[in-house]
């Protein structure tokens, strides 16, 4: 029936009651007695018409009772009339056909009004049921779009929406936080009033493509309300209404990170820039004019000064500036207290820099710099060889915040300023000098001579003879000068005096040798001529300029260097594959720093201990392979490289020509033009690695200065293979994981087709049913085992066994169905252990496949921070997470997952952890002191919940003896049959009685406890739990190694290794006995090694190395080849009867301890241990020693 | 290697001429010891000269030892350094060897039997 939108209690309470169906139509039944009475009492008003009010009755119960109940009361009016006024009244009357008609009409006319009411009354219906489904899908379309409106507010990136004019109609909240503006002021502005003015002429371009319907993804700057400029990803779009729609992305943490390293390049060129600029200048006026501008620029200051120190009175002066107002430059002084920066500078060998000045204690600011405005500053001493110059510095009115780099830089860029104006210097004294002769002779170090040309007679001034080291009065003669002339030289001197001859003017520098040294010469000379214009004499002077010479030779030098370590620096940044960057290393040395050949030798573990030329460059003729350079103690490996190698120090060469320790190369070093030499040597991961090697033509060519320059390009060049190597090893470790996921993923679709196929079968032959079951129950447990080798070969690492100061156990009992349990253990250098124990939300294959990507994820974050770090500084906990956390949230967002995590940096010889709890379960902490428990807890969210989440790091002193335990909640979550969680209590309660046992045997109880509580082996969650020990760092008293082939022949010096490592301990360790038993177990571990785990190849490595501790010696053999699982191989009868397998039983009997383990470069390693006499007997009954 | 070879009366005395007996040589003196081993049936091995022996090598002695049982033959050990006496006790080989200080020792001991 109808229904109305209206409530009923808008109606009284009589219309409701007509509401009710039963009661219109008995009321529309009465209708026609209620008039039939009205007409009766009305009737003599009303006589004749019959019909009169009987009409009105048919329309009103129509209206009332519906279209039935209509024709009823029509039919009953006709009857009440008939009987009741049709004449005669109140009998019915005789068949007369007016009375038939008249009462046809009524009923006719009643019945049609009925019909016609009914039709109303369903149009009406109709209408309303429209209306109402008009009204739902209206309320659908406003849930969708509020829906999407939800999305659009909530997405992390700022979307903005435009009309066709590109006019911003909408934008959401993260556009608004993006920009710092409120919905408002964004609406009705267009991308060109967002974006920063130069990037305003790119759009034209981005506009065409956008109109060619592609999709725009390119960076742009927008300017924020407050004015900062903020680096965006815009991916844009013109949407099939014609509307454009942005989404924005701030991406100022990428940006940050490339200009780090562009700073670095650019510092770096700019102080070669300078060397150039102080090398060509002759006025240090006008260099340091342009080195201030230089400076500046470089670090974006507004200000930059040279101060020059006036001894009388005791003040500094503006020599050079920018930024300053004019007439300060030459003129303003500043007090050379050290209560002021520059003089405080001044007393400072590092670099002095303020950040901001109202925060400064240490000194004030000069009136000069407080009249600027200055705010922040940063300052460097300038020094030359006759002492302190004065300060160079660089000022802002902005408060900054120079970086390290930067104060480096202006270091360096002072020293070369110093070097500058100490050539200046030397330059100027030489010049006022010239004035005097007499004074100049002796103080300038200039001759004069004569030479008449017809009798060839020549005449030296005294200083000449100094100069050319003759003792003073010596016969001379044109000859005997040109005999002291340089070889290389002595042409172009002799073409200059000829050409002189004939009128060209004389002024040359050539080289001289005098007593085995060259020395520098500027010569002039003017010519008399007779009537004839023939040359008769010449008289000319003679300048030793070897100083300045040098002076100009070491800038250019220097130059060449910082151009090359730059140079160096940006191929190590690109650099892909070793060998293309020691390549390119060895050229750009040649190239850049003008060496006259280069070479980079690799160290081998052979038997010569040879060295191998594995990148070359220059002029090199042979020589490399006719010299066979080796690095142990013999005559071959005493040269430069070979020491360098051998000791771990630059060697270096000053005179090739004199030196003993060249002798076996001399002569074909002397040929090939090399005048001295330089060797540095490379190390990786503190172990050396080779040496570069670089050979100059000139003698002594290699200053302090230049060698710390070769020496920073060396280190750098080492760091640059130490990350080659990483990112190689990490590539494939992606690899591995991208074909297990492959092959993953194959089983799985395997799998599947397998499990249809499986159910069709099913379908088809009921009789097979029970077969189809168990078909299908061997590929759920084939499918869960496929979760298990995810989780065993991805998730879980094996612990490591030798980080020292560090025991480490790991436990992880998998449930049936898979969880995303894993642990990552990562070793860096100096004992630094990281241990990650994380859990994913969920189970099964994906959640695994989401831990192996976590995982994966955190290797890159660290490989990646540690081939940024320019210092090789290990990244903190706290930057991996950030990292790693930023490139995953979106994909846990995405996935609807997050992921608990604990990140530890354990360190025994600090003592300390640093910690990192994204929302995991915490850390129990054992103090060994007093053998309480504490849970460390850090407060962040778990990963994949919020994006742009601040990770903050946590550090805790640890002692010798401490535990820590990690764990997964499955340990905690694990319940009884009535429901009770084991709980933390119980775990520290476990971890305070059994935490003196070591961590393998603790991981084993809790795993114990928990089944002891439950009840039961089946568990909900998986159980994960680490246990590390501190303990104190035991350093070696003895530490060797050597490398030897898989070869059988090489037995005998693996056996001649052990027993020179133990001749070498003190005889109270081990007597001969016990030697000769140590000796017999590393012969049969080597000669297992090499006859089943390398399976008889006799080319593959085996590293053998020695320790020894004050209790025991362990000799360590490391391989490549096959781990050896002792439980592989059956005990041996000691019968006779068999010839082999006599090996392990000896190697057991010979030593008191033997472990295998894999270490964590992957080598599979055999650990036989010794134990000292002293301690044997000491500890004789009891427990042997811990390791 | 070159096994020096004394025969007096029906004993054959071999003297190993190397002083490591390890897995590198022991497959080089199984070879070289055969036509020894074929010689005679009282075969004396003098080991004076060797001053290590590794499992290899004591492999090599128990397969001497096993062809001359099976062909009723016996073969007896002299010469041991203390070194590699210390070796055959580890693995309880010096019960299987009849072990002399010197070779003619082990010689007598032919001739006791036998007497």
């Amino acid at each position: 029936m109808e229904q109305s939108s209206r409530s009923p209690s808008d109606q009284s309470p009589s219309v409701r009651l007509l509401r009710k169906r039963g009661v219109r139509v008995v009321f529309a039944l009465l209708l026609p007695f209620l008039f039939a009475g009205i007409q009766h009492v009305l009737w003599p008003v009303i006589h004749p018409f019959s019909w009169f009010l009987f009409y009105p009755v048919v329309f009103l119960s129509s209206w009332i009772g519906g279209l039935w109940a209509g024709i009823a009361a029509t039919l009953i009016a006709a009857v009440l009339a008939w009987w009741g006024f049709v004449p005669p009244e109140h009998a019915f009357a005789k068949y007369e056909m007016r009375f038939l008609v008249s009462a046809t009409v009524y009923v006719g006319t009643g019945i049609l009004i009925n019909l016609l009411q009914n039709r109303l009354r369903r149009a009406n219906q109709d209408s309303r049921a429209a209306l109402g489904a008009a009204c739902a899908a209206e309320e659908r379309a406003k849930d969708a779009r509020d829906q999407i409106a939800q999305l659009f507010e909530q997405a992390s990136d700022g979307i903005f929406i435009a009309d066709a004019d590109g006019r911003y109609t909408n934008v959401n909240s993260a556009g608004c936080r993006l920009l710092q503006c409120t919905h408002e002021e964004i609406l009705g502005k267009s991308f060109e009033d967002l974006i920063v003015p130069v990037d305003v002429p790119r759009l034209a371009q981005t506009r065409e493509s956008l109109l060619r319907g592609e999709t725009e993804i390119a960076e742009w700057s927008f300017r924020r309300k407050d004015g900062v400029e903020v680096p965006v990803e815009v991916s844009a779009k013109i949407v099939s209404d014609g509307r454009r729609q942005s989404i924005v992305r701030d991406i100022t943490e990428r940006r940050r990170a490339e200009k780090e390293i562009r700073t670095l390049v650019r510092l770096q060129t700019a102080i070669a820039d300078l060397g150039l600029l102080a090398l060509r200048s002759d006025c240090p006026g006008r260099a340091m004019d342009d080195a201030v501008v230089l400076v500046a620029r470089t670090l974006d200051v507004e200000f930059c000064s040279v101060l020059e120190l006036q001894r009388e009175p005791r003040a500094l002066v503006l020599r050079a500036g920018l930024g300053w107002s004019t007439g300060q430059v030459g003129k303003a002084t500043v007090g050379a207290g050290t209560d002021f920066l520059e003089g405080y500078t001044l007393l400072h060998k590092e670099p002095v820099v303020v950040a901001d000045i109202a925060a400064e204690k240490r000194f004030t600011f000069s009136s000069l710099l407080r009249d600027h405005g200055i705010v922040s500053s940063m300052a460097a001493a300038i020094s030359t060889q006759s002492g302190s110059y004065g300060v160079l510095g660089v000022h802002s009115r902005y408060h900054l915040n120079f970086t390290a780099d930067e104060a480096h830089f202006i270091q360096t860029a002072a020293n070369v300023l110093g070097l500058m104006i100490g050539r200046c210097q030397s330059e100027d004294a030489l010049r006022t000098s010239e004035s005097d002769l007499n004074r100049a002779q002796a103080v300038a170090h200039i001759g004069s001579w004569y030479l008449d040309v017809a009798s060839n007679q020549l005449l030296w001034s005294d200083e000449v003879y100094r100069i050319f080291g003759l003792p003073a009065g010596a016969q001379v003669s044109y000859e005997g000068f040109l005999s002291a002339v340089h070889p290389e030289d002595r042409k172009r001197v002799e073409q200059a005096w000829r050409d002189a001859l004939s009128g060209a003017p004389y002024d040359i520098e050539h080289r001289i040798l005098t007593n085995q040294e060259v020395r520098w010469v500027r010569e002039r000379a003017e010519m008399e001529r007779d009537s004839s214009g023939r040359a008769v004499r010449g008289i000319g002077t003679a300048q030793d300029i070897t100083e300045r010479k040098h002076d100009q030779e070491k800038l250019l030098r220097s130059y060449r260097a910082n151009r090359a370590l730059s140079r160096c620096n940006q191929v190590l940044v690109r650099a892909t594959e070793e060998p293309v960057l020691l390549q390119q290393v060895c050229d750009i040395i040649v190239q850049e720093a003008g060496y006259r050949m280069c070479w980079v030798g690799r160290a081998e573990h052979d038997e010569e201990k040879s060295v191998s030329v594995i990148a070359r460059s220059g002029i090199e003729g042979g020589y490399l392979a006719a010299v066979n350079v080796a690095w142990s103690d013999t005559d071959r490996g005493r040269g430069p490289v070979g020491t360098c190698i051998r000791t771990r120090q630059t060697t270096t060469i000053r005179y090739l020509a004199t030196d003993p320790r060249m002798a076996p190369w001399r002569s074909q070093a002397l040929e090939h033009g090399y005048a001295s030499c330089i060797a540095i040597p490379l190390e990786i991961d503190a172990e050396i690695f080779g040496a570069l090697a670089i050979y100059s033509a000139e003698p002594d060519a290699f200053d302090a200065g230049e060698v710390d320059l070769l020496a920073e390009l060396s280190s750098d060049l080492s760091f640059g293979i130490a990350t080659l190597r990483i990112r190689a090893e990490h590539a494939r470790a992606e690899e591995e994981i991208r074909t297990l996921n492959a092959e993953l993923e194959q089983r799985v679709l395997a799998r599947t087709s397998e499990l249809q196929t499986a159910n069709q079968l099913k379908d088809e032959f009921i009789v097979r049913e029970q077969a189809a079951t168990a078909e299908l129950e061997r590929a759920r447990e084939r499918e869960l085992n496929i979760g298990y080798r995810i989780q065993q070969t991805l998730l879980l690492d094996p612990p490591p066994v030798d980080v020292p100061g560090l025991q480490v156990a790991a436990l992880s009992v998998p449930t049936e169905r898979i969880d995303g349990d894993f642990y990552i253990f990562i070793k860096h250098r100096e004992g630094n252990l990281d241990v990650i124990v994380g859990d994913v939300m969920g189970k099964g294959i994906p959640a695994a496949l989401l831990g192996a990507a976590t995982k994966a994820y955190f290797l890159k974050s660290l490989s990646y921070l540690m081939a940024l770090s320019p210092s090789g500084r290990l990244p903190e906990p706290r930057e991996i997470v950030m990292l790693a956390h930023a490139q995953i949230v979106r994909k846990l967002i995405d996935l609807e997952s997050f992921v608990t995590l604990c990140y530890v940096r354990l360190n025994a010889t600090e003592r300390r952890l640093d910690l990192v709890d994204c929302g995991h379960t915490g850390i129990v902490h054992l103090h060994a002191g007093t053998g309480r428990t504490e849970v460390l807890h850090g407060d962040n969210l778990p990963l994949g919940v919020r994006e742009g989440e601040i990770y903050e790091q946590r550090t805790v002193r640890c002692e010798p003896g401490d535990l820590l335990l990690l764990f997964s909640d499955g340990v905690t979550e694990a319940r009884n049959q009535v429901g009770d969680a084991f709980g933390s209590d119980r775990l520290e309660e476990c971890v305070r009685v059994h935490g003196d046992q070591d961590p393998a045997s603790l991981v084993a109880v809790i795993r114990k406890a928990i089944r002891d509580f439950t009840g039961t082996d089946r568990l909900r969650d998986d159980l994960t739990s680490v246990a590390v020990r501190m303990e104190e760092i035991e350093i070696p008293l003895a530490h060797d190694e050597i490398e030897i082939r898989s070869d059988l022949k090489q037995l005998r010096r693996a056996r001649e290794f052990v027993q020179t490592f133990c001749a070498g301990l003190p005889s109270s360790m081990l007597d001969h006995t016990e030697i000769d038993a140590l000796v017999l177990a590393v012969n049969e571990a080597a000669s297992n090694i090499m006859k089943h785990a390398y399976r008889g190849r006799s080319d593959q490595r085996i590293d053998i190395e020695g320790q020894a501790f004050r209790s025991r010696v362990v000799i360590v053999l490391h391989h490549f080849g096959e781990p050896f699982e002792p439980s592989s191989v059956p005990a041996v009868e000691l019968d006779g009867l068999r010839e082999s397998g006599l090996g392990l039983p000896m190697l057991t009997r010979c030593v008191d301890e033997v472990r295998y383990f894999r270490d964590e470069r992957g080598r599979s390693c055999v650990a036989l241990t010794k134990l000292s006499r002293n301690s044997v007997e000491r500890k004789t009954g009891s427990h042997a020693d811990s390791r | 290697m070159q096994i020096a070879v004394d025969k007096k009366d029906d004993v054959v005395v071999a003297r190993i001429p190397v002083a490591e007996l390890d897995a590198a040589n022991s497959n080089e003196f199984k070879h070289d010891i055969a036509p020894v081993l074929e010689s005679g049936d009282k075969i004396v091995i003098d080991l004076s000269l060797v001053r290590f022996v590794d499992s290899s090598g004591l492999g090599a002695m128990l397969s001497c030892l096993r062809q001359m049982t099976a062909k009723g033959g016996d073969l007896k050990l002299s010469g041991m350094s203390k070194q590699v006496r210390a070796t055959f006790e580890l693995v309880r080989m010096h019960r299987i060897f009849d072990i002399f200080d010197t070779s003619e020792e082990a010689m007598l001991s032919f001739k006791e039997r036998r007497g």
